[in-house]
């Protein structure tokens, strides 16, 4: 396995136990900006499934490297796909909603992993990125810890994100609250670029989100 | 993995469509066989329930 696969697969069961919960608000409040229903849900680098269980989405997928991981996901009762970010095994337009929750930083190349999420995603669909803010306290003691256990995870600001969002051909917006921010993008429907280019305006924009 | 999820899943290379050979089920679930690309021929095992699409270039060293 490439990248940090080994190590999650080696701490999953610690892993499972000790990773900060998943607030069901901040990633509801993401999924609100799809601009058709979601049906069908990928939780990428999703380890046990932690992000797709905070939604009530009908179809939820979780794919992650880690076997270990994956079976603790099926275990929950959820579907599970073992696969890279970079090279998604999933057809064209084959989903309404992709979640990263704390996931994409420890993916070797996001960029790919946005140009995959984009391929995968309907029109109207929308991916959601929650990540550590690499800039506060908070984020840099994740980070710290997370070398001292052999991860090698390559912090990312929203900037970054939003940046490869929209070269990606998402419309972004970024939420930010207090330890961590959330990058969304939209995927334009057919016609909507000529109409309206009014979306991307909204890149880094103060929408305050508040973990509870 | 229930079968329902081979509507969607393609090969991770070429992302052509999947064949499903060898199945052995469990319950309305797949619990072993072999997804073949339908394009490539490439082989992806489904193991413990859990289809491993991993490109063969990336599965090194993985326990199963």
């Amino acid at each position: 396995m490439h990248g940090d696969a080994h190590t999650f697969d080696a701490i999953s069961p610690l892993y499972d136990r000790l990773r900060p919960s998943v607030s069901p608000a901040v990633i509801e409040s993401g999924l609100a900006f799809a601009e058709r229903p979601i049906e069908r849900l990928l939780d990428i680098g999703g380890g046990p499934g932690r992000g797709a269980e905070a939604t009530d989405v009908p179809d939820r997928i979780v794919v992650d490297p880690a076997p270990g991981m994956l079976r603790a996901a099926a275990q929950r009762g959820l579907a599970t796909t073992r696969a890279y970010a970079e090279r998604l095994p999933f057809a064209d337009d084959s989903a309404d909603a992709v979640l990263f929750v704390d996931s994409l930083h420890h993916v070797d190349a996001p960029n790919q992993a946005i140009t995959e999420t984009a391929r995968v995603l309907r029109p109207g669909g929308v991916v959601v990125i929650r990540e550590f803010d690499p800039t506060g306290r908070f984020g840099c003691t994740m980070f710290a810890l997370g070398r001292i256990v052999g991860l090698h995870s390559q912090p990312l600001t929203s900037e970054s994100v939003a940046v490869m969002l929209e070269s990606s051909g998402f419309a972004p917006s970024v939420l930010e609250d207090r330890f961590r921010f959330t990058a969304v993008g939209v995927v334009e429907r057919e016609g909507d670029m000529s109409e309206e280019d009014g979306q991307s305006e909204t890149i880094g924009g103060g929408v305050l989100i508040q973990d509870e | 993995m229930k079968e329902s999820l081979l509507e969607i899943l393609c090969c991770p290379l070429d992302k052509h469509d999947l064949e499903l050979e060898d199945a052995e089920y469990e319950e309305n679930e797949v619990v072993s066989g072999t997804l073949i690309c339908t394009e490539c021929g490439e082989r992806y095992p489904i193991e413990d329930g859990i289809p491993n699409l991993l490109p063969p270039d990336m599965r090194e060293g993985t326990p199963a």
